[in-house]
């Protein structure tokens, strides 16, 4: 519960803890949306509808789920890193 | 003993959540949005904690033994990408709108948003029409598990009592400050003794390679989707996590962040916290049928509670009571002083005191709003059919057909006020006749398994995109407000 701290006191540090430079350009941002969509398209496996295997004692359509989940942590790290709106925080603190 | 670890569990709750109080600053911002101070720890418990009612506990597993292990892509896997999706592209978006203009409430932010007090009225009757149920569902599940678990000896109207006063206490004298510590507390509790429970009857039924083969000899159709789920349901479930969009008491966590980079971490870690919640959920539901081979309909969302009373009695029966209400209040406190914010701001402050209602009197009215909530759904939970239980689907499906609303609002500059106007009457024309035509399915789904949410979804995206370019551009002044610049 340490975290509850004076408003507007932690920007700074919250930019900080990220600790991976922000890249802004279109490109990579647009890329990072890509990889979302991918992702996205890639929940419906298909191909794993009927298959009873298991793999690592768990059946095969539950591991690629799971696996998916940590897939998507990955793809969010990277649009965290790399596509964040970083304008959002000077605006908020603007008044209108 | 069961009786005893719950009633430690439950003090525990009171005692953090008022611990909260000793920061508490007396002005109506800090009690409704803890003065927009929260960190990523906080924030992270808090959404999730919220978003993960008992049913991720209860129905998932109860679910999990009908349908089989196709559960967790339905509503696990999805949300884990689509959830944190809405917060970084909604959330982010409105929280520093909200900053940016001293918002607390959604009805406040449309309003303004599109110059209008009558979308702001109706948006009020239909979020909180859409919630009720949802609340009813909490107390529900609160009081018919601590009567299962104790085998009959607390009945369920007391389990349900119990659940409403203790979340009263925090909620009315912490707030959302209050509300979020003890999330925190709950999410940590649930997370933790859902790993307990599946380790320890896993081990008892000789561990998962041996569950697993055993299930593949005796119930292999639950070890794939098969027919269970149809390719085209499971593509159109993944609409049902955008109700997290227009979720008052999303909106409500969302403003409380301390800056937009506070959503960094709970946005990443959010897919690990889901899968390591349901997974455990999902599989001794299917495990479940090892033991209780035949258990009908909602007899099996018991499946859980029947498999630690045979396998882990006592001290664990007693935790994983303590892990549903963990579950039961960490959405019902946020749901509740969601309610009591928008009554206080959105009816009381807006209609009678036109702005100028003062800090104290703010704070006074919030807290008996949230009474007031808790009073009302309580009466309501011990009236209402226990089919209510159905509802689940449908509030979410309500709320996340609303989606376009709040993406016009943040993203689109030419969206009108009557573009809303459309989308929200589609949304209740449509909600309604689907609901009055099939609420009692268990199915939910139409022909070829397409859920109804999509179909609601695309007639009100189409509505607010066709009616807003078919009207009078917005107020250029009014738009810039909300779109400041990026430089």
């Amino acid at each position: 519960m340490s975290d509850d701290r004076e408003p507007g006191a932690g920007a700074a540090a919250d930019e900080a803890d990220a600790g991976v430079p922000r890249t802004d350009s279109p490109r990579t941002r647009h890329l990072v949306y890509l990889l979302l969509g991918i992702l996205y398209l890639l929940h419906n496996d298909l191909w794993l509808w009927n298959d009873g295997r298991l793999v690592a004692g768990l059946p095969a359509g539950l591991v690629y789920h799971v696996g998916f989940c940590a897939a998507a942590a990955g793809i969010l790290y990277l649009l965290v890193t790399r596509a964040w709106p970083a304008h959002l925080d000077r605006q908020g603190e603007e008044q209108p | 003993m069961t009786l005893a670890v719950i009633a430690v569990y439950l003090g525990l709750v009171i005692l953090v959540g008022s611990l909260s109080h000793r920061l508490f600053r007396g002005t109506g911002e800090d009690y409704f949005v803890a003065s927009r101070s929260i960190g990523p720890f906080l924030l992270l418990m808090s959404l999730f904690g919220t978003n993960m009612t008992a049913f991720a506990i209860l129905g998932a597993s109860g679910e999990a033994y009908h349908e089989g292990i196709g559960v967790f892509a339905l509503m696990a896997s999805a949300s884990a990408l689509v959830i944190p999706c809405v917060f970084f592209f909604v959330g982010t978006r409105v929280w520093a709108l909200g900053k940016r203009h001293g918002l607390l409430t959604q009805a406040q932010f449309f309003r303004q948003r599109w110059q209008s007090d009558g979308l702001g009225l109706l948006l009020f009757v239909v979020l909180v029409a859409l919630l009720v149920p949802y609340l009813l569902i909490g107390i529900m599940a609160g009081g018919l598990t601590l009567q299962q678990i104790t085998g009959g000896q607390v009945p369920e109207w007391a389990g349900g009592l119990l659940v409403c006063t203790v979340v009263m206490t925090y909620v009315c004298y912490g707030g959302l400050r209050g509300t979020a510590w003890a999330n925190a507390f709950q999410t940590l509790v649930f997370t933790i003794l859902g790993g307990v429970a599946f380790y320890v009857i896993i081990s008892r039924l000789g561990g998962l390679q041996a569950v697993m083969t055993a299930l593949s000899e005796s119930h292999p159709d639950l070890l794939v989707r098969g027919d269970h789920i149809k390719p085209l349901k499971l593509l159109t479930y993944t609409c049902i996590p955008l109700s997290v969009g227009m979720f008052p008491h999303m909106f409500m966590h969302w403003l409380t962040a301390r800056s937009a980079g506070t959503f960094r971490t709970p946005l990443v870690l959010y897919p690990l916290c889901i899968a390591a919640v349901w997974v455990p959920s999902v599989v001794l539901g299917v495990a479940g049928r090892l033991d209780f081979p035949a258990l009908e309909g909602p007899a099996a969302n018991s499946i859980l509670v029947r498999l630690i009373d045979l396998h882990a009695p006592e001290m664990m029966a007693g935790l994983l009571a303590a892990g549903v209400f963990a579950a039961v209040m960490s959405s019902l406190d946020s749901q509740s002083l969601s309610v009591g914010t928008m009554f206080t701001q959105d009816i009381v402050r807006h209609y009678g005191f036109h702005g100028g209602m003062s800090e104290r009197r703010q704070v006074l009215y919030g807290r008996l709003f949230v009474a007031l909530v808790l009073v009302v759904a309580y009466v309501l939970a011990q009236v209402s059919n226990r089919s209510i239980f159905q509802l689940g689907v449908w509030s979410f499906t309500g709320f996340a057909a609303l989606f376009p609303v709040v993406a016009a609002a943040v993203f689109w500059r030419r969206s009108t006020r009557w573009g809303a106007f459309a989308s929200i009457a589609s949304v209740v024309v449509l909600w309604t006749w689907f609901f009055s035509r099939g609420w009692q399915s268990p199915d939910h789904a139409l022909a070829g398994g397409v859920m109804p949410v999509a179909v609601i979804l695309a007639v009100s995206t189409a509505a607010m995109i066709l009616v807003s370019l078919a009207t009078k551009p917005p107020d250029r002044a009014v738009v810039d407000r909300f779109f400041p610049s990026r430089d």
